[in-house]
């Protein structure tokens, strides 16, 4: 009953997993880059890419949504996840746009996370590392929510 | 930056052996020994990344960026176990087990929550659903936490990880409700001006404020669902603080809010108790709210944002949130005969109990109460 804690424990948890995702694969990716045997780390990479799979689906979905109303706000998300998507959006329309974050398309994404091909794994780490500052930038309040601020 | 990291990933291996011998050291009641267990295992995982980040950081410099963010993951897990997760079982006491046993009796009454340990600590009324790497961790306030008059108070909470387990099915429900408000908001005949823009906003505003709203009438009507008339008993009394603000909220307060107006909440569940069988409960609750509000001169308006030209649209989103969710459901029926098999395995129907002796004899209630309990626990 008390000011919507639930929404603020799902978001922290949620943006854990996702920033655990990120952080596996662009690990791994980096290795394979430089050559260093990681086969250990494989199962976590194949959990990785599902995480991060399922979380462009869903935030392309949104993305849509909210582009076809006026606000830049879709309906049947939870706040927290719609201000990020609100936030991609503001972001992505500023000029000029360094980050492949926002020129990237989200099926290049998907594509880029599943793909072991060598051209394609610089790419892939420069749009995790956006990524993960984006989250983590977004996921600062939900810390704060949860832990608390002294 | 390497060695910071290395450092800061040795603390946090110390820190986290230090939980470990903690948690393993205190004794705790068994209803929440799984609980402990489910920790033990976060910190085995946690040791883990944080064993991996050492031999990461080693590896070569290009990671370092990755460390960092896996560093601030664990230093943020470990915090939070320290602060608030490992706190149930530090401060386990034998107190606990009433909440624990009605925890455990709702997770293991429903199968999409049979086995999720079960915990509390002291605070308001609460759930952080996790539902991860950990489990969900209730808040019950220290006064109430003895008793059995609110534990029903626990159904709602419940609700909330429900709505979790489906959260994209619910999500969808509740956008078609969305849509639906948002459409029905608008006026048969629209000005083109600046007015219209305003109301544009404010339909807006009214549809994006029911995301929260829908999820918390979702879990009312879990509580009702599962408890019967001790649920509307508890809801009531404990929310029942005669403020003002609890039957009336000025349209800035209603904007985004967190909460539907509990006059509201009282409403929508005093019709729900009607259709399940309990009108005189209902007609009592709504009867002591709706003389609060006559007595401060209050009359009911929550400025569009219910109205009754929607009020359908949402007891069918609720209901087919109930669907989807299938809680345990009491009956008059159903509690019959679990009190006539003696059925201790259930316990909505002792809650229901203790609220008809505590309204039929309050003197008497308290003796009653202790001997309740200890039946229950027994």
């Amino acid at each position: 009953m008390k000011n919507n804690e639930w929404l603020t424990a799902e978001s922290f948890e949620q943006a854990h997993e996702l920033l655990s995702a990120i952080n596996t694969l662009s690990i791994h990716t980096k290795l394979m880059l430089a050559g260093i045997d990681d086969t250990e780390r494989l199962g976590e990479v194949r959990e990785a890419r599902i995480v991060l799979t399922n979380f462009l689906t869903r935030f392309e979905q949104v993305v849509s949504e909210a582009e076809q109303r006026g606000d830049h706000r879709a309906l049947g998300v939870d706040p927290r996840f719609g201000q990020l998507v609100s936030k991609f959006l503001a972001t992505r329309s500023q000029w000029p746009q360094e980050s492949p974050l926002y020129f990237t398309s989200f099926a290049e994404m998907q594509r880029l996370t599943n793909s072991e091909k060598k051209e394609d794994q610089k790419h892939l780490i420069s749009l995790l590392r956006d990524l993960r500052a984006f989250v983590e930038q977004h996921a600062h309040s939900d810390v704060v929510g949860i832990l608390g601020d002294i | 930056m390497q060695e910071r990291l290395a450092t800061q990933n040795r603390a946090l291996l110390r820190d986290l052996a230090e939980l470990v011998r903690n948690l393993q050291r205190k004794k705790v009641p068994h209803e929440l020994k799984e609980y402990r267990t489910r920790l033990l295992e976060v910190c085995r995982q946690f040791r883990k990344k944080c064993e991996k980040n050492l031999v990461d950081l080693a590896r070569t410099p290009e990671l370092l960026e990755d460390v960092l963010s896996e560093t601030q993951q664990v230093t943020q897990t470990v915090r939070l176990l320290s602060t608030r997760l490992a706190g149930p079982v530090l401060r386990a006491s034998p107190k606990d087990r009433l909440c624990l046993t009605t925890i455990k009796w709702l997770h293991n009454h429903h199968p999409q929550t049979t086995g999720i340990p079960a915990a509390f600590a002291d605070g308001d009324c609460a759930v952080w659903p996790f539902r991860l790497r950990i489990a969900p961790v209730y808040f019950f306030p220290s006064v109430e936490q003895q008793g059995l008059l609110y534990q029903p108070l626990f159904f709602h909470e419940f609700g909330h990880l429900l709505y979790v387990l489906y959260k994209n099915k619910m999500d969808e429900l509740v956008r078609d409700l969305q849509r639906e408000i948002e459409a029905r908001l608008i006026p048969v005949s629209q000005r083109n001006d600046r007015y219209a823009d305003r109301q544009a906003v404010e339909r807006l505003t009214v549809s994006f404020t029911w995301y929260r709203w829908t999820q918390e009438f979702f879990c009312d009507a879990v509580g009702l669902t599962v408890g019967g008339p001790c649920f509307l008993r508890a809801f009531s009394g404990y929310l029942g603080t005669m403020d003002r603000g609890d039957f009336y909220r000025e349209p800035e307060y209603l904007q985004g809010s967190t909460h539907p107006v509990k006059w509201l909440r009282i409403r929508l569940l005093v019709a729900r108790a009607k259709t399940l069988g309990f009108p005189d409960v209902a007609r009592e609750v709504a009867e002591g709210w709706a003389l609060v509000a006559r007595t401060m001169g209050i009359a009911e308006d929550y400025h569009g944002y219910y109205a009754q030209f929607f009020s359908d649209a949402v007891t069918q989103t609720i209901e087919a949130m109930l669907t989807l969710a299938n809680p345990y459901r009491w009956t008059k029926i159903l509690e019959q005969e679990e009190k006539e098999r003696e059925d201790v395995r259930s316990i909505v129907p002792v809650f229901n109990q203790a609220w008809e002796k505590y309204t039929s004899d309050p003197e008497g209630y308290g003796a009653w109460e202790v001997e309740a309990v200890r039946r229950l626990l027994s």
